[in-house]
């Protein structure tokens, strides 16, 4: 049986003509159009991490939830300003052969893109995965970092 | 497959789960979200606390209902920052699930890695299942 993510709202939502009913509708058509045909499950199961972005004078800081990932199954790229991080949450493997009896935890690959409004030092990135919580740093160009501009007297 | 009807149920969250759910979006999840396995031995109760410090979370069983709380601390931003997503929660959490075998109390263990809250609960002798033998 394959593992779906356990959603109370699911008999509400599938109501073909209920309270959610409309909405449903709309999301399976954009969903098929955008992933084009994949079961039910999937696009339920479809899952992006929470994620904090910040800026500072001299950097971005972007800090994205991944509790349970192994961090060598996380991917980070910068091409031209876009930020992308891509990973999968792989099921512990000593689980495998007990019942389940809730999943609410998400499984599977996940990939979120972020334009940065300025330009990085793309060599000076750093990347830190503590306690589930992956942390990138993004130090600012030079040319990005606000300046003062002082008066002079004449 | 087998299929089990004294699931164990999460007493609290349902209504929070429902408030939030139709302000924000219509799969919010419950938080943290768990999953519970269980095997002959024992039922492993695994949470997503991600930024949680150990000593941040609190357990506590009582007869048969696990509650697992605890608080996620807010980190520092520094001066002169502007925040441009925030979408992790920083907020007390408690959940509480009502476990269908008795447990060995005094065997509970748990830990945290990497943003996970383990709980081992193993089961009591007597409500391990175990085949008979037909004489």
């Amino acid at each position: 049986m394959a593992l779906v993510r356990w959603n109370p709202t699911r008999e509400l939502t599938a109501w073909p003509s209920g309270l959610f009913g409309l909405q449903r509708e709309m999301n399976n058509m954009f969903d098929s159009f955008f992933r084009g045909s994949q079961d039910e499950d999937t696009s339920l199961s479809a899952w992006a991490p929470a994620v904090d972005i910040a800026e500072h004078d001299d950097a971005y800081t972007v800090k994205m939830e991944l509790p349970g990932v192994n961090k060598d199954e996380v991917k980070i790229t910068l091409e031209s300003n876009i930020l992308t991080i891509r990973g999968e949450k792989k099921h512990e493997k000593d689980t495998k052969k007990e019942n389940y009896h809730r999943i609410e935890r998400i499984y599977g690959s996940f990939e979120r893109s972020f334009t940065l409004p300025t330009t990085v030092k793309s060599d000076k990135i750093d990347a830190a995965y503590n306690n589930g919580v992956l942390q990138i740093t993004l130090p600012k160009a030079e040319e990005a970092k606000p300046k003062q501009i002082e008066v002079k007297a004449k | 497959m087998f299929v089990r009807f004294n699931m164990p149920e999460t007493i609290d969250n349902i209504l929070e789960d429902f408030a939030f759910r139709n302000a924000k979006s219509s799969y919010a999840p419950a938080y943290p979200a768990i999953d519970i396995a269980e095997n002959e031995k024992q039922i492993v109760v695994t949470a997503e606390v991600p930024g949680v410090k150990k000593e941040d979370v609190k357990i506590v069983l009582e007869k048969s209902v696990l509650t697992i709380s605890g608080e996620r601390k807010p980190y520092e931003v520094p001066e002169n920052s502007r925040v441009w997503l925030n979408e992790m929660r920083v907020r007390n959490f408690q959940r509480s699930i009502e476990l269908d075998h008795d447990v060995d109390a005094d065997k509970i263990s748990a830990e945290i890695k990497d943003g996970l809250l383990r709980i081992v609960l193993p089961k009591t002798e007597a409500s391990q299942a175990r085949a008979i033998e037909v004489k």
